[in-house]
């Protein structure tokens, strides 16, 4: 992992056509604008950290079920 | 060929599309085959079964059968990879969670599953936008549509 400090108003290129810029620093916060190409998918990391735990617990932790008897009774 | 699966029991794949995910599902990165299978008592929702994994088959639904206003943006970068040429090849699905409180289900709208299903191929990707929550309480909606639909076909019924 590279491991560097910027300060605020600086900016850092990742290749060619990706940008992020340092917009400013609150306390534990920190603001960054981001210069992509629209094919780029933009996400907070842990987004793609909850999807992996919840796919794998939709797949893994239910049993065969009767999900239309389900929800019918539970619905009433 | 016909395989054998945890939940389902036998399944003859010739009747059968096979998805392929060329970089698996976030958490499941080395399978990369999956069936779409319907089964009765769980309609509503459908199951992605990995077909090299008998225990792996997640429950997923189809946003558009429950939210009128579901809205994701694909990039055409995604849509190249996925070889889209016509919009109707598109199929759109969220992963169901499913709690022992069934009651607190969810559907995974930030991370829709597109799969063309001319050529069967598929990924799942993020999308991060308010409007798309990781948990989605689901249950009431599902209950909505059963229930709508049982009502509409009473009110036809009384109509003739």
């Amino acid at each position: 992992m590279l491991v560097l400090s910027r300060k605020k108003g600086e900016t850092l290129a990742i290749g060619e056509n990706i940008s992020i810029e340092i917009l400013g620093v609150e306390g534990d916060r920190v603001r960054i604008g981001i210069e992509a190409p629209r094919e780029v998918r933009i996400f907070r990391k842990e987004l793609l950290d909850e999807t992996i735990h919840m796919n794998k617990a939709a797949a893994t932790h239910i049993p065969v079920l009767d999900f239309q008897k389900e929800l019918e009774s539970g619905g009433e | 060929m016909v395989i054998e699966t945890d939940r389902f029991g036998e399944i003859d794949l010739a009747d059968k599309k096979v998805i392929e995910f060329p970089g698996g599902l976030p958490g499941f990165e080395e399978l990369n085959q999956f069936i779409i299978l319907e089964v009765t008592e769980s309609k509503p929702l459908y199951w992605l079964q990995s077909i090299q994994d008998a225990y792996i088959a997640l429950p997923v639904v189809i946003p558009f059968e429950f939210m009128d206003d579901y809205f994701i943006e694909i990039r055409d970068a995604e849509l190249e990879e996925l070889e889209i040429e016509n919009n109707g090849d598109l199929l759109v699905l969220n992963v169901v969670t499913v709690p022992e409180e069934v009651h607190s289900m969810t559907a995974n709208l930030a991370a829709p599953i597109i799969i063309n299903t001319r050529t069967g191929v598929g990924r799942q990707i993020i999308i991060d936008a308010r409007e798309l929550p990781i948990r989605y309480p689901i249950f009431e909606l599902i209950i909505k549509k059963l229930k709508g639909g049982e009502a509409d076909a009473g009110s036809v019924a009384e109509e003739g």
